[in-house]
């Protein structure tokens, strides 16, 4: 109420004397609320909302700068990777079905879906065999091992395929290229994808296909 | 209203609210410091001897929600009261439930502000305690309305966003609240015959 609406007189009295500023009583527990405020107080939007922007900014860049990154660390969550998978797989990358035997570096990228879109064998043998070395060590993600055994023809000849697969491989190569590619020296590529891992072929950061990534699309 | 009894301006509350909302203790101090005493002063309307309570449960709420919450410093007081009163009537829910008597207090303070014996008494209208119990003693929907707009200093919109009423009733109840009050004896008895024109219409 505008303080011209107020009356004047008694009743005018009244009402002022209802709405007067807060007496000592009334503000006694001031130290109280302010400890409630200091427990109860649930930082939620901005910071989330900064959290939203700040992981929608780096699946840009993961996207963008190639998915060895994704592949590399293997933490990401699956719906990024299969929304990764989705959006990079090439339209005619054929299913590799080849049965065990000896493996080709450079054909086994074709994804057998989507969640395996960003899926490096080369890699992931990196990590299964450093696993099996060091329990410390990270291990492979279910799905990669299922890749694994898929190319390798079975669980039990995961490590054989993988032992053969870098030992043919040469460094430049054995990290094979995603389906996508790496189209530029990327924001994608933070170069700790999976060092500490191998020993074998990782030539290390920035790596670029050594072939076509689109063989649809010359 | 006169500039002695000016509460703090919702301007002057923004900066505090925006630093609240963003989790500073001592600019959520500075939003209890200038609202509390109004709320309190309304849950008495409400709840009657549960406003201290109900009053802490509302700012323990507001805690809780503040991040959360966007608009001006004159929609935080909306929703500040809004959230008192939701308070204060799940309080009384709560105390129906316990089969005490939620009004009592109110009851009590209302009976004897009607009282014929005490519409007698030279009663100290300034004494805010006093005007709020007379306000208290009126139907509840008016009592309401009077605190919301005089007290808590909410506009007609506002208060009908707490008291989830249509404009027109809230103006309608404020305009009864304060033309009974200004016939209440303890009010009418000490009117000057030259302030006829305060008429609370």
């Amino acid at each position: 109420m505008h303080p011209e609406e107020l009356p004047d007189g008694r009743l005018g009295e009244l009402l002022r004397a209802a709405a007067a500023p807060g007496r000592p009583h009334e503000l006694a527990g001031e130290d109280a609320a302010v400890a409630g405020f200091r427990r109860a107080y649930r930082p939620v939007n901005r910071r989330r909302r900064r959290a939203i922007a700040l992981s929608l900014a780096g699946l840009a860049a993961v996207s963008v700068g190639g998915t060895a990154y994704a592949a590399g660390t293997g933490h990401l969550p699956d719906p990024v990777r299969a929304w990764i998978g989705e959006n990079d797989r090439p339209s005619t990358a054929p299913a590799d079905q080849r049965p065990s035997g000896r493996p080709r570096a450079t054909a086994t990228a074709g994804p057998a879906s989507s969640v395996t879109a960003s899926f490096v064998p080369a890699e992931a043998c990196q990590r299964f065999l450093a696993f099996r070395a060091d329990p410390h060590a990270r291990p492979v993600a279910a799905e990669e091992r299922q890749e694994l055994a898929r190319l390798a023809g079975g669980q039990p000849a995961i490590e054989e395929y993988c032992r053969r697969l870098l030992a043919v491989a040469p460094s430049g190569s054995a990290a094979v290229p995603t389906p996508a590619g790496s189209s530029g020296n990327g924001n994608g590529n933070k170069g700790d994808g999976n060092n500490g891992s191998d020993s074998n072929s990782n030539s290390g950061n920035g790596r670029q296909p050594s072939h076509p990534a689109h063989p649809s699309h010359p | 209203m006169t500039a002695s009894m000016r509460r703090v301006a919702d301007e002057d509350l923004a900066e505090a609210l925006a630093a609240a909302i963003d989790g500073d203790p001592a600019a959520f101090a500075v939003l209890w410091r200038a609202l509390h005493p109004y709320v309190l002063r309304y849950l008495r309307v409400v709840c009657g001897d549960a406003a201290e309570d109900v009053a802490s449960e509302t700012w323990l709420q507001v805690s809780r929600d503040l991040s959360r919450f966007r608009g001006t410093a004159t929609a935080f007081r909306v929703w500040l009261f809004r959230i008192a009163r939701n308070r204060g009537i799940d309080e009384n829910r709560r105390a129906w439930r316990r089969h005490e008597e939620p009004h009592e207090a109110i009851d009590q303070l209302a009976a004897s502000a009607v009282a014929p014996d005490a519409a007698a008494e030279v009663v100290a209208l300034a004494d805010t305690d006093r005007a709020v119990g007379l306000i208290a003693s009126l139907p509840r929907e008016q009592a309401e309305a009077v605190m919301l707009r005089v007290v808590a200093g909410l506009d007609v919109a506002g208060t009908a966003k707490v008291l989830g009423k249509r404009s027109g009733a809230v103006r309608v109840a404020t305009m009864r609240g304060l033309r009974r009050l200004a016939e209440h004896p303890q009010v009418r008895d000490y009117r000057n015959a030259a302030e006829d024109g305060s008429d609370a219409s």
